[in-house]
């Protein structure tokens, strides 16, 4: 310890001490000349020999003080700071290498966030690696879906390998007598599922058992709204507020830090702002086969293996199956309960994009690293010979090579805290592009381990970039100082070949990038352009969920549908209005149908159908066009026969040779009591899903027929009219509002509703034509540095063909020729990284195959437009060399 | 065993066995404050100038003295009016000596068994 201080008393006064050991050593050699001339020697020839007897005072100082600082530390400083003087005498090159790398840096920071942040944070909850969620699934059926109350209660009570296990279920509440009344995502949640999270309230408490059991109207809220609506106010808990203009008495709010349900799962993934009791009415408990939709979340006993609980859960299966109501026994054959670890359902779909995303950056590094690599090689002239002194004045070639290595690194520290600060301002402007498209958004930030690694690609560029350049300068700086002149054109040789490989791996790099993103753009066309069985355009939806506190079941709901359709048909400019249960591409039920009169053989696993119920004028103001048959009107009501309308899937599905008018269908297995609904129309078939899922069968049934339930509060009404969107939507609202003054709609254009459907596409392929595009650029400023390196160490021999007659396009040609040849050679290496690129991407590609043609002439355009714009320059320079100068230049 | 001093631009290593420099001195200024130049008069005189310490062993090996906390140093005035820098020992420096004076001897007791023995 003591020595430590020492040293670092040392290093403080170094100066001092240096000087003083000086003085110490004259005096040494003052006192031995003393001692000669005692002894009888002339006094210059006693000086002289005491000098050469004192030897070399500069090895003693250097050792002595090599003894307190080690020498590879204060060949670290020298190093240092010679590094930084050659960068501040070249600020030219200085600026555009740190700027380059800084570009490729931050755009690394910036993805890096997002992967940090949605793929590598954990959940906020304890021990987050041992929840998993729970759904169940059905071989005939397309995904997964939620759990049945009866079927959580039976998997609850059983299964051993849990040590808890919580049900829960987004809701839209309307929250009013706060302000302007607005729509809440909700979530009606097991009273165990706080404690299941492991999180407590920051004031009050959370749910309990009595609470559910007695199905008391209980709330917690969280931060954020109790923030927002209720200004911090303290004394909220234990009052109560309004959902759905029903009285919730507040008994908790939770902190900042608590999101739940976490965005990105498929079913109930949207973060809620209040939590009621689940609250599962007597009949929901014995409803099997219905109410599919919650979610199940469960902790895994310390210990037990998901393998041990997947294989408990089969065998429990098996068990629920044969307590379900005999009736009900084909349907659900083959149900089995997966389970999937809680993070994975929510960020497992966006894990493919984020490599890609990460992929590329990557390759724009590298590209900005090679373009760094070629800016070192042609450096000045004056540089070289630097190099060359020192190295005759004795530097050993590792030190040299050391010295150039530190000098980069000092580079890359500046581009790196530049990239850094890049990256956070492109981050915040990719956050807003995402959107809701990116789960777990909430945990993009650049923290700590972010800025980790961003310090780790800086500091891993400069071997990139500057080790072959540095290795080359140094050898060949020894075999300068055996020549005399510096102006040899050999090493110049050399030296462009070292440009030439990096370039021509620039090319290699960019061919990647432009394919890359020529597919995606494909990908993107196709799928917007996918015909989504409707016409989005000049058609305006508007959607209100009525409150049950002010709409019971039935009667009122069906006076506000009447009431609604009735006032927005009288707007002017309308031409054709319609209500609906649901809309295309959120078709949100699936139901079982049996269907009556010389069908095909299905198997009932596969009678799974999306209902939609709907009111007349809605297939016309879609434009969902009725393809035979009639579509539903006024006459089709309660005293009326009961009718359906079936897409054609379904048609195809059942009547594949004849026609579906005429025959029946009913809700429910064969055996199911509903009543028969005759078919008379069939609607062209839309997309229910997303623009890239099939067509599922689909049946349309006027609301008018239906008795109205819970289900049906959310109603969509269509109005399709030339008005500008702006002042309908202005009508519409006052419409409504004449009917119900408190509840809030949403307005919005239907193709602006399709255009939110592309979101997380429309994402990636931005992000990735943002990237290519700065890959290429760099990449046409690399061929550039190239092209005009050639030029001016060739000036001599364009001038001699001049001379000897070459014409304008002759010497043009000489230009284009390199820049052509590079872009053959590179292409060939990047032939088979685009494939591998494009067979990474394959997951996020919609209908374009790896081997997409348009796409790669896309790309092989590019590099060609890229070898163009690089050539101009250098082969205009070229034609201007004056032959008698450049015969003259030495 | 003696150290031979040559003028050349590379140094030679020590002929000394390493660390008996560093002894040598301690026992040296066991005699009292000296300066550098007279430590090395010293070693040269009482060995009969058969250890002639050079500048390049002597002020490194003081430098490690110092770092070591073994020895201080202090400007003062020398003999004929000079500023000199003094060397003292320190007590760490006292023990240092007598462990190395130890394992000095040790080391000669076992060069001189095998040199006496078969």
């Amino acid at each position: 310890m003591g020595k430590l201080l020492r040293r670092v008393y040392y290093w403080v006064h170094q100066r001092r001490i240096a000087k003083e050991l000086s003085e110490e050593l004259e005096l040494h050699c003052s006192l031995k000349q003393e001692e000669l001339e005692r002894t009888g020697l002339a006094s210059a020839q006693a000086a002289s020999q005491a000098r050469r007897e004192l030897g070399n005072a500069l090895l003693s100082r250097e050792d002595a003080r090599g003894v307190w600082v080690s020498p590879w530390l204060d060949q670290l400083c020298q190093d240092i700071r010679y590094g930084a003087r050659q960068l501040r005498k070249n600020p030219g090159f200085t600026a555009i290498a740190m700027l380059t790398l800084a570009l490729g840096i931050g755009a690394n920071s910036a993805v890096f966030s997002m992967v940090n942040g949605i793929l590598l944070e954990q959940l906020p909850y304890k021990d987050p690696h041992q929840l998993v969620l729970l759904s169940e699934q059905l071989p005939s059926a397309p995904a997964k879906f939620g759990v049945s109350p009866p079927d959580f209660d039976f998997i609850r009570s059983n299964a051993k390998t849990f040590s808890a296990m919580a049900a829960y279920r987004t809701v839209s509440y309307e929250l009013s007598g706060v302000g302007v009344s607005q729509r809440l995502t909700g979530a009606r949640v097991s009273p165990e599922l706080f404690a299941l999270l492991g999180v407590s309230p920051d004031l009050g408490r959370t749910l309990t058992l009595d609470d559910d059991r007695q199905q008391s109207r209980m709330a917690v809220i969280t931060e954020g709204l109790w923030s927002r609506a209720f200004g911090r106010d303290p004394s909220l808990v234990g009052r109560a507020i309004l959902l759905d203009r029903l009285p919730y008495t507040v008994v908790g709010i939770m902190g900042q830090a608590f999101v739940f349900p976490p965005r990105g799962a498929e079913l109930n993934g949207e973060p809620a702002d209040v939590f009621t009791p689940i609250a599962f009415s007597p009949a929901e408990r014995r409803g099997f086969g219905m109410s599919y939709n919650h979610t199940v979340v469960a902790r895994l006993k310390p210990g037990a293996t998901k393998e041990q609980a997947r294989s408990e859960l089969a065998g429990l299966v098996k068990s629920l199956v044969r307590i379900y109501p005999p009736v009900l026994a084909p349907f659900i054959s083959g149900l089995s309960v997966p389970i999937i670890p809680f993070n994975e359902e929510l960020v497992g779909r966006s894990r493919r994009l984020l490599l890609v995303l990460m992929a590329t950056v990557a390759v724009v590094l590298l590209i900005a690293c090679a373009d760094v690599a070629n800016l070192i090689l042609t450096r000045s002239c004056s540089y070289q010979r630097d190099l060359a002194i020192r190295f005759s004045l004795g530097a050993g070639s590792l030190r040299l090579v050391r010295q150039l290595l530190t000098e980069a690194l000092l580079l890359a520290v500046g581009a790196g805290m530049l990239g850094l600060l890049l990256g956070r301002f492109s981050l915040q402007a990719f956050l807003l592009l995402a959107g809701q498209a990116l789960p777990r958004a909430e945990f993009v930030t650049m923290n700590h381990r972010v800025v980790a690694f961003t310090a780790a690609a800086a500091l891993v560029t400069p071997l990139l970039f500057a080790t072959l350049p540095a290795l080359r300068a140094v050898f060949t700086a020894h075999a300068e100082i055996l020549k005399r002149n510096m102006t040899s054109t050999t090493p110049a040789r050399g030296r462009f070949r070292l440009l030439a490989v990096f370039a021509v791996s620039e090319v290699a790099l960019a061919l990647i990038l432009s394919f890359a993103s020529g597919l995606l753009v494909r990908s993107f066309l196709l799928l917007s352009r996918t015909d989504p069985g409707f016409r989005p355009e000049r058609v305006v939806r508007l959607t209100a969920t009525l409150p049950s506190g002010k709409y019971p079941a039935g009667p009122p709901m069906r006076s506000f549908y009447q009431q609604a359709l009735d006032a927005v048909r009288r707007i002017p400019g309308v031409f054709v209005a319609g209500e609906g249960s649901d809309l295309p591409l959120s078709v949100r039920e699936r139901r079982t149908f049996t269907p009556r009169g010389n069908t095909r053989e299905v198997p009932q696993t596969s009678r799974l159908v999306a209902p939609t119920w709907i009111s007349p004028g809605y297939l016309e103001a879609l434009g969902i066009p009725v393809r035979r048959g009639r579509a539903f009107m006024d006459g089709d009501n309660r005293n009326s026969q009961l009718v359906a309308i079936v897409n054609e899937v379904l048609a195809h599905m059942f009547w594949p040779n004849g026609d579906p008018i005429g025959n029946q269908i009913k809700w429910g297995i064969e055996a199911s009591q509903a009543p028969w609904m005759t078919i008379v129309g069939v609607a062209g078939d839309v997309k229910q899903s997303a623009l890239d899922t099939a067509t599922m069968p689909q049946v349309y049934v006027p609301i008018a027929q239906e008795p109205l339930t819970d289900f049906y509060r959310t109603v969509h009404l269509l109005v399709r009219s030339d008005r500008d969107a702006d002042s309908l939507s202005f009508d519409l609202r006052s419409s409504i509002h004449e009917i119900d003054p408190a509840l809030p709609v949403k307005v919005q254009t239907v193709t602006e509703m399709v255009g939110e459907s592309l979101k997380r596409q429309r994402f990636s392929t931005m992000l990735v034509l943002l990237f290519a595009g700065i890959g290429l650029l760099l990449s046409t400023l690399g061929i550039y540095g190239v092209l005009a390196n050639v030029v001016s160490q060739q000036t001599k021999e364009i001038g001699v063909r001049i001379a000897l007659g070459a014409t304008t396009p002759d010497v043009i040609w000489m230009v284009f020729r390199r820049a052509i040849t590079m872009m053959a050679i590179g292409s060939a290496f990047g032939i088979a990284g685009a494939f591998a690129a494009a067979r990474l991407m394959s997951s996020l590609l919609y209908e374009v195959r790896p081997t997409d043609a348009p796409a790669f002439m896309g790309a092989a355009g590019a590099l060609a437009l890229l070898a163009l714009i690089a050539s101009l320059f250098p082969a205009w320079r070229a034609t201007r060399v004056d032959p008698t100068l450049a015969l003259k230049l030495e | 065993m003696g150290v031979s001093h040559k003028m050349a631009k590379q140094r030679e290593p020590s002929d000394l066995l390493p660390g008996t420099l560093d002894l040598l001195i301690l026992k040296t200024l066991t005699r009292g404050p000296m300066h550098g130049y007279a430590i090395a008069q010293h070693l040269r005189l009482v060995s009969e100038d058969v250890l002639q310490v050079g500048e390049s062993s002597l002020y490194p090996a003081l430098q490690r003295l110092l770092l070591n906390g073994w020895v201080k140093a202090e400007w003062g005035v020398s003999e004929n009016n000079r500023r000199a820098r003094y060397y003292t020992l320190a007590t760490a420096g006292r023990k240092q000596l007598r462990s190395e004076h130890e394992q000095f001897d040790r080391l000669i007791g076992a060069i001189q068994k095998v040199l006496q023995g078969a």
